[in-house]
């Protein structure tokens, strides 16, 4: 589907993205490059320059091409890899491998737990949750926009806690929570404008959707999670085996 | 507390209703109360309720039908990234089919791309299997499986509509298949997939590409795939 089906007969504009994505690849285009202008590219391979537009707007949308306006089109450098088997905060994560993270808290408020959450924390409607709602930057560009849900009887003082501070998994720490494992789901869905606008992606775009329940080694569910990830800043990496 | 909470009744609505359709275990095509209804029963007003309906559809929970009311969507078939079952089976213990039909099944020569993930060298021939996989008759993946032609030699006399493919792998070649690791991504369907998989051109799916090996450790298949993330959600467990 990607790369194999694309031979001579293919339509021009698949060609040429593969040539792109090839020099990508190989590294003659480095990241933070600029490549060749649309005009020398349709010189090069003697194709009219819509078509070089459509390449580039597929690599574009992709994630691997950036434009920038009035000075050309940029390679990015590589998606941030994460995998889908260890339990790890966002910044534990990203420092790991060697990424600045960043997180804007946008909401902390104490709610109701309500039918709903009540039943997944096994808790009383009436009993109090923790909302709280975040942004996730990695080297300065946004990345995730997170809404966790935590039982007040868990966290008590999360209250007063800073969370542009500590992160989470620091403060289940000093709260001696241990988390053991998380049953988490993958879903693509879309952001309504003001959340993808803080994305910084087009609300027309889909963004990777992970929930995410979180037990602790007395097995209650401590965190029910939704992460909105930007499709085109990450790839998810998995081992399977035989069972 | 600081911050104001800007989609708290949106939020109450949305968890109102999806509460309402566990609690009476609404089973999936159920239509589900009116708009008006269901804003006199919780004292939302219409903005709100909508704003809710909007999010549930975007998610694919429930669906909606011109003139006709709102329905209960029909639960995504979920796969496990962590064991090995394969799709068919995966549908099967959910009562659910798999029926595959096969686009190509050709022998091609190693490009740089697979020399790698299948350590094979330059120009070696390879299997290269294209399945249009579908779920209850409705097709929900695309999945090619490159494998080495010298030793799985046999393939091309195998019908893949009614064999599955690590069956005929692991009967013809004694192999088993044990382990593999894949990557999970995002794209958009090219004009072609849409086709195949009877969605809009430019729509997002799964894209995920992998490897998997034989008892040795020796690469056995390199997979890629286009799934409908309509259709079919991933499931892992993260573990310390």
């Amino acid at each position: 589907m990607k790369q194999d089906e694309i031979n001579y007969r293919s339509p021009i504009y698949l060609q040429l993205r593969e040539v792109i994505r090839n020099k990508i690849e190989e590294s003659e285009y480095l990241p933070g490059m600029a490549i060749p202008s649309e005009n020398d590219l349709a010189d090069t391979y003697g194709i009219n320059r819509m078509t070089v537009r459509n390449a580039i707007d597929v690599l574009v949308s992709e994630g691997i091409l950036k434009r920038v306006q009035g000075k050309g089109v940029y390679v990015v450098g590589s998606k941030v890899e994460r995998d889908l088997e260890t339990l790890g905060g966002f910044t534990q994560t990203m420092r790991e491998r060697n990424i600045l993270p960043y997180t804007k808290v946008l909401v902390k408020a104490l709610r109701k737990a309500g039918d709903k959450f009540a039943l997944i924390f096994g808790i009383q409607p009436d009993d109090e949750i923790y909302y709280v709602k975040r942004l996730c930057s990695a080297d300065s560009e946004p990345v995730s926009l997170d809404e966790i849900y935590i039982p007040k009887y868990i966290i008590p003082k999360l209250e007063g806690i800073d969370l542009n501070v500590f992160s989470l998994y620091e403060v289940y720490d000093f709260c001696n929570v241990t988390i053991t494992k998380a049953w988490q789901t993958l879903d693509l869905t879309q952001l309504d404008q003001k959340d993808a606008r803080m994305l910084g992606i087009d609300s027309s775009l889909s963004v990777m959707l992970f929930e995410s329940t979180s037990y602790d080694d007395n097995n209650r569910v401590v965190e029910f999670a939704r992460t909105y990830t930007r499709g085109d800043k990450c790839n998810f990496n998995v081992h399977f085996h035989k069972e | 507390m600081k911050d104001t909470y800007r989609n708290r009744s949106r939020d109450e609505a949305t968890e109102k209703i999806e509460y309402y359709i566990i609690k009476n275990k609404l089973e999936p095509h159920t239509k589900i109360l009116s708009e008006r209804d269901m804003c006199a029963l919780w004292n939302f007003n219409r903005t709100t309720l909508r704003s809710a309906l909007q999010r549930l559809i975007v998610e694919g929970k429930l669906y909606q039908k011109k003139g006709s009311g709102t329905y209960v969507a029909k639960p995504k078939l979920i796969r496990n990234l962590q064991d090995l079952t394969s799709l068919s089976v995966a549908a099967q213990q959910s009562g659910r089919t798999i029926t595959n039909k096969v686009i190509t099944l050709d022998v091609m020569e190693t490009n740089k791309q697979l020399t790698q993930k299948l350590c094979l060298p330059l120009g070696h021939k390879v299997h290269a299997l294209t399945r249009l996989r579908l779920l209850d008759g409705e097709p929900v993946t695309i999945e090619t499986s490159f494998m080495d032609f010298e030793r799985f030699s046999n393939l091309s006399i195998h019908d893949f509509e009614k064999e599955s493919l690590y069956e005929v792998i692991e009967k013809e070649s004694q192999v088993q298949i044990v382990q593999g690791e894949e990557r999970v991504g995002m794209a958009y369907a090219t004009d072609y997939e849409a086709e195949l998989l009877e969605i809009e051109p430019g729509q997002a799916v799964f894209y995920v590409s992998g490897v998997t090996y034989d008892e040795q450790g020796l690469p056995v298949e390199y997979f890629k795939s286009i799934q409908r993330a309509d259709k079919i959600r991933f499931a892992s467990v993260l573990k310390r």
